[in-house]
């Protein structure tokens, strides 16, 4: 099934920053962003942008994966605590699984999630790669 | 007003590579009309139970399609869609149909999944969890719950053989079944030796996915098995925005629900039907619903309570793991079998003196959890 682009046009600030948002009332913070505070109940809310440090609890490798994320298999993907306290699931790259350790320092970074056939868009979105790395590897 | 369970149906979970979904709830339908020897005409209506049919085989409306081969044209049907909790939740949504004065309702759980490749079941099952932040990011269904066990195992440092063991029961259940799909046993060892899947879960820790087809006559009218209750109940959809990724909420609540209606306690409870997506999630379900405190549900698998000669003898044709997992229909199938205990027609798996039964079903990793009660009567 093709990716809808208005889709994927709505979320470039959640995919690639990382954008949830805080409640003004009570301070609860959410990712993916919502509109309406589900602990408090109020509507002001403002946008809010994530730390992108944080730390692995627990991980996993996707052996077999539906066919967009042929190409990328085995790959591991992982519940991140970030430094707020946020959780997130999300793939971890430019680390082997033997180097993994629970409590081990990640950031985000930005990558290709898929690409949508030879006509459809490009997806690029958040992965995290462990903290002592550089910007420039991109080998995924 | 008391429910009744009247005639029960199924098909083998299989790959049924001649017969289409149709085909397949038709069996099981006419199976279950006939066993409760039900006038097709007093049926109110159909409830039909499927969970992926729209993205794996382009169809949609799947209650007139149903109806129409099954002769019962002008009877009103309707599908619903609960992912893997789909079977269960059309036999809640029953449950009250006739608690509001329908004399007949048919439930038909029905899956057809060997049309189409592996990787697109994949990619249909993983639709049970958030597109835009779980599955559009490759994060499967199995994955999330490889994620579960691994942070279970590091919380609580249980043997890793005791969770394994989930399947070792399911298959030593299936191997005395007619209509489980891998009807053979296996073992702990062979179980942690199998691929690995969705890291640390390995492949034999994962349900065996299926066509298949299941279907249940509800009626007012008296009946060996009464229906007791249906409770279901939603958590935080996303795992990660979730207190505790181990908790599962919905089925703690489902189950007190259940419970506290009847002033059933758990002690009350002679069979079980625990929906094993993978090993892990069999073992935080017994937790939720309060078989054991949390971190010890694995001691009730290694500790022979889950067996047909224990306690609390549970998946007791095989479960979702050997029975195989046809997805949408699973909650009737776990419903049907338990019906079968009840009446003392569970053949090499019958088990001594059931009086009451219980199901837990779950849709995706329990963000729909449903219970549902039997009684003999």
């Amino acid at each position: 099934m093709s990716t809808s682009v208005p889709s994927y046009w709505r979320n470039i600030p959640v995919y690639l920053s990382m954008k949830g948002s805080k409640c003004n009332k009570c301070g609860a913070k959410y990712f993916p962003p919502r509109k309406v505070c589900v602990k408090c109940g109020s509507k002001d809310m403002s946008e809010y942008e994530l730390p992108r440090g944080g730390r692995l609890i627990a991980w996993s490798i996707v052996r077999y994966p539906p066919k967009e994320f042929d190409e990328f298999a085995p790959y591991i993907v992982g519940l991140v605590e970030l430094d707020d306290g946020l959780r997130v699931i999300a793939q971890i790259v430019d680390v082997e699984v033997d180097q993994l350790h629970v409590g081990m320092r990640l950031k985000s970074t930005v990558r290709r999630i898929y690409e949508d056939g030879s006509r459809g868009i490009v997806r690029y979105g958040y992965k995290f790669i462990p903290d002592h790395l550089g910007e420039t590897e991109t080998s995924q | 007003m008391p429910v009744y369970v009247k005639g029960v149906g199924l098909t083998k979970v299989s790959e049924h590579w001649e017969k289409n979904l149709v085909e397949l709830a038709v069996e099981a339908a006419e199976d279950a009309i006939e066993t409760g020897n039900i006038n097709p005409k007093r049926i109110d209506k159909i409830i039909i139970a499927n969970a992926v049919s729209q993205y794996l085989l382009r169809q949609s409306h799947l209650g007139p399609l149903i109806a129409d081969y099954l002769g019962l044209r002008g009877i009103p049907a309707i599908s619903i869609e609960a992912a893997g909790a789909s079977g269960a939740m059309a036999l809640h949504m029953g449950f009250r149909e006739i608690l509001s004065g329908a004399e007949n309702i048919l439930i038909i759980g029905v899956e057809k999944l060997s049309d189409n490749l592996s990787e697109e079941v994949t990619g249909a099952i993983a639709l049970a969890e958030d597109w835009e932040f779980l599955a559009g990011l490759g994060i499967t269904f199995e994955a999330i719950q490889g994620i579960m066990l691994h942070h279970y195992l590091n919380r609580y440092n249980p043997p890793r053989e005791n969770i394994a063991k989930m399947a070792e029961i399911s298959h030593k259940h299936a191997a005395k079944s007619l209509h489980a799909m891998y009807p053979f046993p296996t073992t702990v060892e062979k179980v942690l030796k199998s691929p690995p899947y969705a890291d640390p879960l390995r492949l034999l820790e994962i349900a065996g996915r299926g066509d298949g087809a299941a279907a249940v006559i509800l009626s007012r009218n008296d009946g060996d098995v009464e229906f007791l209750t249906s409770e279901s109940a939603t958590d935080v959809f996303r795992l990660f925005e979730r207190d505790d990724i181990l908790n599962l909420n919905a089925v703690y609540e489902a189950t007190q629900r259940a419970l506290s209606k009847h002033n059933l306690r758990l002690n009350d409870i002679n069979v079980l039907e625990l929906h094993d997506t993978s090993t892990i999630m069999a073992v935080l379900e017994l937790e939720a619903m309060g078989f054991s405190e949390r971190g010890k549900g694995h001691e009730l698998l290694a500790n022979g309570t889950l067996e047909l000669n224990g306690k609390i003898p549970a998946n007791t044709f095989g479960g979702s793991k050997a029975r195989g997992d046809p997805i949408g229909a699973t909650g009737v199938y776990q419903f049907v079998e338990i019906y079968k205990q009840l009446i003392e027609d569970a053949g090499f798996n019958q088990i001594d003196n059931a009086k009451v039964g219980m199901s837990v079903t779950i849709g995706g990793v329990a963000s729909t959890a449903v219970i549902n009660i039997l009684r003999r009567r």
